[in-house]
């Protein structure tokens, strides 16, 4: 995305009042407790063991750390993974 | 959120075993063809887990193929499973079918037929007619015709009728049956003279058919002819049924007595009550011991048998009350004798000569009074119906 579109982007966001992920294509993190986690808007699996999880994201990856994880559900753009979370990183 | 998971079940779903192979990769390409996989784990170094529905069972095999590995089925969940399963206990499920068929069509069938409302025709008449026109017990319930066709069938099929409602409850079919009114039918009647009964002085003469031979006032003798049953002159005579009224004045004479001392049956107003169980023809007494019967006294006895349905079986109960009697004697004075032996001649004449019968003279001829009785001579003269029919024989050759 060029600069100028950017901040055109930017500037509708907060006139509009529009949420940021849907507008910068952001991935949302809903965390409960330490036992479910839902990602939203993600770009697929990296790699997924017992322990870690690792999603690609528009920009970056994210990695999900814990013990006995589960994907409970899993569409194109979704992840819904049920364990023992202990840690989550948003790697560039 | 129920719905879906019913959906899912609908489908069936498997839980699949994968080893050894590339699960990102796989995980991705099967996610971006819209295969719906879940509850995905690992069991295992090398050993991934997951559940998928049936239909997409069949896709994965390219994906496997494509990362490697071996898939294996853990575990069958679902509708269509379930089906095999009644499939390998066959005669289970033709049970169960069995079972619904009976009782459909049991129900289906008509158990019993009511009539109602049939005086005169009788029931098993309207049964036929009612079979006749395929309304039976046991038939089957779809193949009875509408109720109004079969109220008009049976209203034509059965004269003396004017309605017949059909009415079809469950499995019982009420009839309704509406008699028609016919008025009464003439008595047919054999030719005949009217002749008197008695002998009479003819108060009251009416005649409907035929010719009267005698006219008011007249006296007749037993057996005269009082309307004739030939008509016409000589020449051309006819001969009809006599009909009509005839009334005259007939004498009686009764010797009445009534005795001046009456002797009457009166409660006392002691009773005694005793129960008995009855087993068979014998008799148990239960309550009421140390009971002395009186020396005059009325029993009225009730007995209860027990029922069984309509059978009485031979047990029962029984319950004697006694009551006791004393004869009482009442003195009459000559006149309230007299009085009431005439009140008894009246009824006994009104008995003997029949309804419309009027005493038109009582006339007491002598009295005495003999032994504490008063003996009466009375005159009644009552005016009554005198006639009786005497059938006219038909002649040969006259």
């Amino acid at each position: 995305m060029g600069r100028m579109k950017r901040k055109l982007h930017k500037l509708t966001a907060s006139w509009l009042d529009m949420p940021q992920d849907v507008v910068f294509e952001l991935p949302r993190i809903t965390l409960i407790g330490d036992r479910q986690l839902y990602i939203e808007n993600h770009r697929g699996v990296i790699d997924f063991t017992n322990d870690v999880l690792r999603l690609s994201l528009s920009k970056g990856e994210l990695e999900v750390r814990g013990k006995e994880l589960i994907i409970r559900t899993i569409w194109t753009d979704e992840v819904f993974v049920e364990g023992i979370i202990t840690s989550i990183e948003l790697l560039p | 959120m129920m719905r879906q998971s019913f959906i899912d079940w609908l489908k069936g779903s498997v839980e699949v075993e994968l080893q050894g192979s590339n699960v990102a990769q796989f995980l991705n390409q099967a996610t971006q063809d819209k295969l719906e996989l879940s509850n995905i784990s690992w069991r295992g170094s090398s050993t991934v887990h997951f559940t998928v529905s049936v239909e997409n069972f069949f896709l994965l095999r390219k994906y496997v193929r494509a990362s490697g590995g071996k898939l294996k089925l853990v575990r069958k969940t679902g509708f269509p499973f379930l089906l095999v399963l009644l499939g390998k206990r066959m005669w289970f499920t033709i049970g169960i079918a069995l079972f619904f068929t009976v009782i459909f069509c049991l129900s289906s069938l008509v158990w019993s037929i009511d009539i109602k409302g049939n005086k005169v025709i009788p029931s098993d008449i309207i049964m036929d007619a009612a079979k006749k026109e395929g309304l039976y017990r046991f038939q089957w319930s779809f193949r009875l015709q509408d109720a109004d066709v079969l109220s008009k069938k049976l209203v034509t099929a059965l004269p003396g009728t004017t309605w017949i409602g059909v009415e079809k409850v469950g499995t019982k079919v009420n009839i309704q049956v509406v008699e028609a009114t016919i008025p009464e039918a003439q008595q047919l009647n054999n030719p005949r003279h009217l002749v008197a009964t008695k002998d009479a002085v003819i108060s009251y003469i009416i005649a409907q058919q035929g010719k009267p031979m005698v006219k008011k006032n007249q006296r007749v003798k037993t057996g005269d002819i009082l309307i004739s049953g030939i008509i016409g002159s000589e020449a051309h005579s006819q001969i009809v049924v006599a009909q009509g009224d005839v009334k005259g004045l007939v004498w009686y004479e009764y010797e009445v007595k009534a005795p001046l001392v009456q002797k009457y049956r009166v409660f006392t107003g002691e009773r005694q009550a005793r129960s008995y169980i009855v087993l068979g023809k014998r008799a148990l007494k239960v309550k009421g011991y140390n009971q002395e019967p009186y020396s005059k006294s009325e029993v009225i006895t009730t007995t209860n048998m027990l029922t069984l349905g309509k059978y009485s079986l031979p047990i029962g109960k029984m319950k004697e009350m006694e009551q006791e009697v004393a004869f009482e004697e009442r003195e009459l004075s000559v006149e309230e004798a007299k009085t009431e032996s005439l009140e008894q001649a009246r009824l006994r004449i009104l008995a003997h000569a029949g309804k419309d019968a009027e005493i038109v003279s009582e006339i007491v001829l002598h009295e005495a009074t003999e032994n504490g009785k008063v003996v009466m001579k009375v005159l009644y003269e009552v005016n009554q119906n005198i006639t009786k029919e005497l059938p006219i024989v038909q002649m040969q050759g006259d």
